[in-house]
């Protein structure tokens, strides 16, 4: 048996997995879009979510994608499990292990999390978050975003605005698009970039107003309520009025760049409540993305063969 | 009369080497050095240094309290096995050593060790930098070195009033220039690509300045443990200048590990302070070997494995050290053996009061304390190889050169050719 692969992190990947990634999505797309949006592709396996933090919209994602792909689930819930009751992630890894599981789907609190799994399981790892590590799916399913609406992320400039130094989804996003041949900048307060940004191709700058002008893709990060309480801001007013997406800094943009954002969203603060609804928000294409990529990185895992071209629903009745 | 023979060794103390067999009486002490002894049990020392044993000033060997993870017995054994012959026993336990009581129970379960503990008393009840505790009660029964070892809090104000307090009976005061606060490694490049929460070596260096200017304010003799910042070397350096009674120790991971480790997400990385970037690694090592490190001391820090397990930013502080401890020096360390047996047993044994049994010179009168090391031998660190009740060993893998053959805690001998004798 081959050792199980993994999507733990972007380096997991590098820039050839990121593109089969891309590729199999596009079949994904396609089959999403079917009037049955279902294939036997993976019938018969089993993959198991393991979420040590709330997360409604990713495992949501993750469960469609699944299911999609006619994959058995076990949702290991972490709130009314034994985990309450003090059980280790070593033992709660090992006991869905046992039950036989081929891919577990993670997220955790703590960095590094899915590293640690593969010492209790022979099981694939795909990370779903891990503190304010990774966060490998949303990178993918960005990149895909920003191919199919600019038409590839090489050349392209992306603004990553907001609280860096504690979000996944940057630590990915700077690696994936850096590896597709992105320029990068980072627009954020100084106290929420990370202390040291030596191993990380990016500029950065303090003024959004001087680089959003030459943005192909503004992503926005999610700004937590409790960073104002740890004094890394010193209001969320005055984060809105430097940081903050508002109608009138909208109107910056080139009319081609488009307004990313990995939700949930916090409208008032990072976002202006009218912005997701500009023609040039694809926040809704990201979470209908979401699903295609997920779709894509369980096959990539899991699949093997060719995808099947069509689904006979008359297949489930034996199930 | 002759119990013991260590036969063959090249002798090294303070005063320098010699081609000596070592004999020992029956009532433990040293009774003949020369050539040619003979006695009822002779142990071959053959192609070994044989020198005064180790002195650790901070182990935890978690009795009371978390005994699954050590004891006095089964830290004593790692201790021998390492080449220690006295360690000091720090107060953090639970209940924390922080009154008479528990200092009667520590000293009633000495009798298990296999080598002389030291007991240190918390400065301040149950060690949480609150209230102060009855140092003077503590003291009458014969401890002299107090400390908290890592408060969550740190209050200069309560520090000072300890210092001044302590004056009176003749103790030492440690101190680790490090808060038990929200980081969890080194801040720096490696933080910032994990996403970890960082601390900074400036706090280190800030706090270490603080606390050499109360003891420059109370003349209490002050010892900096856990000193992983080579800047904060030089403040203790400079202050010695002054003649500010202050010494410092330093832990072998902090002059061989750094903190790239952390990528592992392993827990037995988790150390504090931290493990810092290679260049400050480096410029550690080359104080250390220009003689500015009064000590160097393992803080042998036992957890159960289920807490090794833990996922990094969840997972306590701190590995196990005793039986690595010489070998990382001697693999490490580019100075001379005499340079590392100096901060390994005879300072260590000034610095814990135990010099007049421990450490330094070896001549006839004075208790059999000692160790043969052999400097050829090369070996893999394995925790789970080790006589410790836990395996967290931050040295897992690592080749090392040099390893104990025998350790004789005053005339018994503990440790033959490698094995512990009970």
């Amino acid at each position: 048996m081959n050792p199980p692969r993994h999507i733990r992190g972007i380096d997991d990947l590098g820039k050839d997995g990121i593109l089969e990634i891309m590729e199999l999505s596009d079949h994904f797309f396609e089959v999403s879009n079917r009037r049955i949006p279902k294939v036997p592709a993976l019938r018969g396996r089993t993959v198991a979510w393991l979420f040590y933090e709330d997360s409604t919209r990713t495992r949501l994602s993750f469960e469609t994608a699944a299911k999609r792909l006619s994959a058995d689930t076990m949702n290991f819930n972490v709130s009314s499990s034994s985990v309450k009751k003090g059980e280790s992630l070593r033992d709660t890894v090992e006991t869905i292990s046992a039950m036989g599981v081929d891919a577990i789907v993670v997220r955790h609190k703590s960095v590094g999390v899915p590293w640690l799994l593969p010492k209790w399981t022979d099981a694939s790892i795909i990370n779903a978050g891990d503190g304010s590590h990774e966060h490998p799916t949303q990178s993918l399913l960005d990149c895909y975003t920003i191919t199919q609406q600019l038409g590839s992320v090489a050349g392209k400039r992306i603004v990553i605005v907001g609280d860096i130094k504690h979000s996944r989804v940057a630590r990915s996003n700077v690696k994936a698009f850096n590896m597709l041949g992105a320029s990068v900048a980072l627009a954020a307060p100084p106290t929420l970039l990370p202390p040291s940004m030596k191993n990380w191709p990016v500029d950065v700058t303090m003024d959004l107003d001087v680089a959003i002008k030459e943005a192909d893709v503004l992503y926005l990060l999610r700004m937590q309520l409790e960073r104002q309480e740890e004094a890394l801001v010193p209001s969320l007013r005055e984060y809105t009025n430097f940081y903050g997406l508002t109608a009138e800094r909208s109107r910056m943009l080139q009319d081609s760049s488009i307004i990313m954002h990995p939700g949930p969203m916090n409208r008032g603060v990072e976002i202006s409540g009218e912005i997701p609804d500009l023609p040039n928000a694809v926040i809704t294409n990201q979470v209908e993305n979401g699903v295609v990529v997920r779709m894509a990185v369980l096959y990539h895992l899991l699949g093997s063969g060719l995808i099947q071209t069509d689904f006979d629903p008359e297949d489930e009745t034996d199930d | 009369m002759i119990e013991t023979v260590v036969k063959g060794g090249t002798v090294l103390d303070e005063t320098g080497t010699q081609r000596a067999d070592i004999g020992i009486g029956p009532d433990g002490n040293i009774s003949a050095i020369g050539s040619d002894l003979s006695g009822k049990n002779v142990i071959d020392a053959s192609g070994c240094v044989v020198t005064s044993g180790l002195v650790d000033l901070n182990s935890h060997f978690c009795q009371p309290g978390n005994e699954e993870a050590e004891t006095l017995e089964s830290g004593t054994r790692s201790a021998v096995l390492g080449g220690y012959t006295a360690v000091m026993l720090m107060p953090d336990t639970t209940p924390a050593i922080d009154c008479a009581a528990t200092v009667r129970e520590i000293q009633s379960l000495r009798n298990e060790a296999l080598c002389h503990v030291e007991i240190a008393g918390s400065l301040t009840i149950g060690c949480s930098g609150e209230v102060l505790a009855p140092i003077g009660e503590m003291a009458s029964l014969g401890v002299a070195f107090f400390t908290d070892r890592m408060p969550q809090t740190f209050s200069t104000q309560l520090i000072r009033r300890a210092m001044e307090y302590g004056s009176k009976f003749d103790i030492t005061i440690g101190v680790t220039p490090f808060l038990k606060g929200e980081g969890h490694m080194h801040e720096g490049v490696v933080s910032s690509d994990l996403g970890i929460q960082g601390s900074s070596i400036e706090e280190e260096e800030v706090l270490t300045y603080q606390f050499v200017k109360l003891a420059q304010l109370t003349g209490t003799r002050l010892h900096l443990q856990q000193v992983s910042s080579p800047q904060a070397v030089e403040i203790v350096a400079s202050a010695k200048t002054l003649g500010v009674p202050i010494t410092c120790e330093v832990s072998p991971h902090h002059f061989s590990l750094t903190d790239e480790k952390v990528r592992s997400y392993e827990s037995i990385y988790k150390v504090a302070p931290p493990l810092r970037p290679k260049d400050e690694v480096e410029k550690l090592k080359e104080l250390i070997t220009d003689g500015h490190v009064d000590a160097i001391a393992t803080c042998h820090t036992p957890h159960p494995q289920q807490l090794v397990d833990l996922p990094f930013e969840e997972a306590p502080y701190g590995g196990i050290g005793l039986e690595t401890a010489l070998g990382v020096a001697l693999t490490e360390l580019d100075a001379p053996l005499q340079q590392i047996l100096s901060i390994m047993s005879w300072a260590p044994a000034k610095i814990a009061g135990i010099s007049e049994s421990h450490g330094g010179l070896i001549s006839e009168g004075r208790p059999g304390n000692l160790i043969a090391i052999d400097e050829s031998v090369q070996w893999n660190a394995h925790g789970a190889e080790m006589a410790s009740k836990s395996t967290n060993s931050p040295f897992e893998g690592h080749p090392l050169q040099g390893k104990v053959r025998h350790t004789v805690v005053n005339g018994e001998v503990v440790v033959l050719d490698g094995e512990a004798q009970r």
